[in-house]
């Protein structure tokens, strides 16, 4: 019996630690998930809400109102077309076929699913439910800017973010939709209802060189003071060599002009030499291969192969291709880590919500999303990217009176359909204090990153110094 | 020990709690759209049914654990009131379940108590689970891709529920005084025989269960950490068998690992649950306002995701807490008794009970794969109300057998004492 007893004890302690899981396992899963689960366009209740409830507003960071509820209580969104086209992707449509959008992915809020107990009884008396107002951190005026600023004939993305406190300023997709006339919604072109700046997958081209940088800062000690001999073209094994565009080569060229001038066989040379672990570790810790599920919006992954072996590929994908892809809004939020002293900021959507009662709750505080790298390898990351806009690829990304620092990427692209122009990237920020803004612009087949996408990011960087002020 | 035997003044506060939660949401039931009068009788009968099997019994039967009894009961109130909002009419079927569960549970209760020659009875038992089983596999009915069901017109019985509390019982009889392989060989039979057909009925929830119990009541009667790890890899190995077997364990498994791939096909329902578990929040939306049923099979396997979406966060986990009570009530008795077929019987029925439990739990939020098995004493559905008294009533027998051993020893201390 005492052996008995034993053994009780021991299924007694495995019990208790497994419903202790299971609770843990689930509190936290609610807590973490529970909004996201919440606003899927798969919940019928937010359907049926609508019928019940008077939605609240929509408004952008200067009080602008994007989407309202009229008298009758159709769904309106009151400003002009252009401005309503340009903040299509970032308020999303009434029937949930935009997931990401403010009207679906805050529908806890518009909606009134978050009414405190003092709301909920107010309710009872009056008979009315409304929702709460919704501001967001994104500047409308300033995104329509963006939609006027890009190349007509070509779709892609910006993101634009402060980087000291994460709220996103401008999350721009194209092609738009206009919220207003769903019936142009459907058949006129596909991938529409993608937000490419949070969820486009591209490949980074030589914007990736960022991460091989950090990594060769952080794992090889004396790589600063090296000299590399660019002959235009590097033999990796029997199939694969490196070339640069043009082929001219570069000469001999420190690190820091290879960075500014995106020399391929530095860099190809630079992730032979890393090797495949190392890089990966440093893309990962810069948040490639991770899940960007935020409060306010989710962000895709960028993918990272995790099964590199080839050299080839390995040393191409120091420098831009392979199977990397990155999303824009990601590569924003790198940009400004470099700014902010390594520190990633966790995105923010929402300024601020006024319930039907007028209480208003502020945003969250600025939280770190992840340290992508030490202040040390940051500070000389700047200086890099600093003399790539002063001196190398991405002069034409330069604002008159700021110090700008950027990264051009020129990305191939090839479909089955034959080849077409290269994506046109641009990933950068504005260094001074006053401004902190961070940007990335990726053009798809625009061409050269360094003309198209550097230019626009330049005068998209200016209207947004010049509005703050 | 004696005062364990006596009345605690907890006790009361926990009932009027109880009570008050009952009768509050039958009201609020009652006067949903007009005045229903069934919820009204319920508002104050269910908490007398409570408040009796509590007071009466407890003076009838002294030593029945009154906290295994207010969780069991409140859990069946709790089912009842979230079966009544979501169908009326099977709420009713339920509660006719729910009355002949407890006078099921009673017999129960006083058959384990009192019966001493269960090595008669024994292999009568085995041979009719057997049969129910084998029975099963040829007229028996399919849903859910399992085949577990015989249809008796009036009473769909699912012979699998009433196999775990045979095997519970055989194993404790068994695995008490049998040591040698050559006595235990029949046992292993029957275990072996039961966990095969219902492989064979594709109900794979009971499988596991059965498998888990044998081993575990195997561990505590022996302690052979050896072979019950090896037992434990068995089980791996056979679910990785199954899952290269069965297409719907596959399908099972893909599903949990995402189930945003199809949230429209196969994922549709566990995306549901999700959905309902976070449109709840923390405090719920209060009884009647949410809408649980856009989950399928919310009234059985689903059920938890309904009580956390009316009755919030807090509630479930308070849930979690009642069947935690259960079970570390159930493990004390089998630490207390004296004789080793007590201690094994509250072994068994304990651990059949938390880990159905565990795997719905864990199911409906998305922890582990789904297996169809049903909430004990919530769920809607007759064998599983059944099983579960059964259950109950096997440990609160062990629990009268405990309390009178203790009293005997103790009246046998105090006469020593007042002889010297």
């Amino acid at each position: 019996m005492k052996q008995i007893r034993k053994n009780v004890r021991a299924v007694l302690a495995l019990m208790l630690s497994l419903f202790a899981c299971l609770s843990g396992y689930f509190f936290y899963a609610v807590y973490d998930n529970g909004s996201r689960w919440f606003t899927t366009p798969y919940n019928t209740r937010l359907r049926a809400a609508k019928g019940r409830v008077t939605p609240g507003d929509i408004l952008d960071r200067n009080g602008v109102v994007l989407a309202t509820t009229d008298e009758s209580g159709a769904r309106v969104y009151p400003v002009e077309e252009r401005m309503r086209r340009a903040v299509s992707h970032v308020v999303g449509d009434v029937d949930g076929d935009v997931p990401t959008g403010a009207e679906t992915f805050l529908a806890a809020d518009l909606l009134g699913f978050r009414a405190g107990i003092a709301e909920r009884a107010a309710r009872l008396f009056s008979g009315e439910v409304r929702g709460a107002d919704v501001r967001l951190t994104v500047d409308a005026a300033l995104q329509t800017e963006i939609a006027r600023l890009f190349p007509e004939a070509h779709d892609g993305a910006v993101a634009l973010i402060d980087y000291r406190t994460g709220e996103v300023l401008a999350l721009y997709s194209k092609p738009e939709y206009d919220a207003a006339r769903p019936e142009g919604f459907d058949g006129s072109r596909e991938g529409v209802r993608l937000n490419r700046a949070t969820q486009g997958r591209y490949a980074p081209g030589s914007v990736f060189k960022i991460v091989t940088l950090v990594c060769a800062l952080e794992n090889l000690p004396d790589v600063e003071s090296r000299v590399f001999d660019c002959a235009g073209s590097l033999k990796v094994d029997d199939e694969v060599s490196l070339t640069d565009s043009g082929g001219a080569g570069h000469g001999r060229v420190t690190l820091k002009e290879a960075f500014a001038k995106s020399c391929n066989i530095a860099f190809g040379s630079l992730a032979l030499e890393l090797g495949p672990d190392k890089l990966r570790q440093t893309a990962e810790r810069m948040g490639f291969n991770g899940n960007f599920l935020f409060e306010d919006l989710i962000v895709y992954e960028s993918r990272f192969p995790k099964d590199l072996q080839e050299e080839g590929e390995l040393a191409w994908t120091g420098v831009d291709q392979g199977r990397l892809t990155a999303v824009p809004m990601h590569l924003a939020m790198i940009a400004g880590a470099a700014a902010n002293g390594g520190k990633m900021m966790q995105p923010q959507m929402v300024l601020s919500v006024r319930d039907s009662l007028g209480g208003v709750r502020d945003r969250s505080a600025p939280k770190v999303a992840q340290e992508c790298m030490s202040e040390e390898v940051a500070g000389i990351l700047n200086a890099y990217m600093i003399a790539a806009v002063e001196e190398g690829t991405a002069s034409k990304a330069a604002v008159a009176g700021e110090t700008i620092a950027g990264k051009t990427g020129t990305a191939q692209v090839n479909s089955s359909g034959g080849r077409y122009s290269p994506h046109a990237w641009y990933v950068g920020y504005c260094a001074s204090q006053e401004h902190p803004l961070a940007i990335a612009v990726v053009v798809e087949n625009g061409g050269s990153g360094g003309e198209v996408a550097a230019s626009l990011a330049g005068e998209i960087m200016r209207c947004a110094i010049q509005g703050a002020r | 020990m004696r005062s364990d035997a006596l009345k605690k003044p907890e006790v009361d506060w926990i009932l009027l709690a109880m009570t008050l939660f009952e009768s509050t949401a039958f009201l609020l039931l009652a006067f949903r759209e007009g005045v229903d009068f069934v919820p009204l009788i319920l508002a104050v009968s269910m908490p007398l049914m409570l408040i009796a099997q509590v007071l009466l019994l407890g003076r009838a039967f002294p030593h029945m654990d009154r906290y295994m009894l207010m969780s069991a009961n409140f859990l069946c109130g709790l089912g009842l009131i979230m079966l009544y909002r979501l169908d009326a009419n099977l709420a009713l079927k339920q509660l006719l379940f729910y009355g002949v569960g407890v006078m099921v549970m009673l017999a129960m209760t006083v058959f384990t108590a009192k019966f001493r020659r269960f090595s008669l009875l024994r292999l009568p038992i085995m041979a009719v689970s057997v049969l129910l089983l084998a029975l099963t596999l040829v007229i028996g009915k399919e849903t859910y891709g399992a085949k577990n069901w015989i249809d008796l017109g009036f009473f769909s019985l699912q012979p699998s529920e009433f196999v775990k509390v045979a095997l519970v019982m055989c194993l404790a009889a068994d695995l008490s005084r049998r040591r040698t392989i050559r006595q235990l060989l029949p046992l292993g039979l029957f275990a072996a025989l039961c966990v095969g057909l219902i492989v064979l009925q594709k109900d794979l929830g009971a499988v596991l269960i059965c498998f888990l119990v044998c081993l575990t009541v195997y561990y505590a009667a022996t302690g052979n950490w050896l072979l019950s790890l090896l037992g434990l890899a068995c089980a791996a190995g056979g679910s990785a068998a199954l899952y290269h077997l069965f297409d719907h364990v596959k399908k099972r498994v893909s599903i949990w690992q995402n189930p945003w791939a199809s949230p429209q096909g196969d994922g549709y329902q566990i995306i549901q649950s999700l959905i309902a578990i976070a449109s709840g929040g923390m405090t719920g939306t209060g009884l009647g306002l949410g809408t649980p049923q856009v989950v399928p099979v919310v009234e059985s396997d689903f059920i938890f995701a309904a009580i956390c979406e009316e009755f919030g966060i807090l509630v479930g986990l308070m849930v979690i807490l009642l069947y935690v009570v259960l079970f570390v009530r159930g493990l004390m008795l089998a630490m207390r008794a004296q004789s080793s077929f007590h201690a094994l019987l509250a072994v068994g029925a304990v651990t059949s009970l938390s880990l159905q439990t565990f795997m719905i739990v864990g199911g409906v939020i998305k922890m582990v794969p789904l297996t169809g098995v049903t909430l004990p004493f919530v769920s809607y559905g007759g064998s599983s109300m059944l099983s579960c008294m059964l259950m109950l009533g096997i440990l609160q027998g062990v629990s009268i057998a405990v309390g009178e051993q203790d009293e005997m020893r103790w009246r046998l201390a105090r006469s020593k004492e007042e002889r010297t």
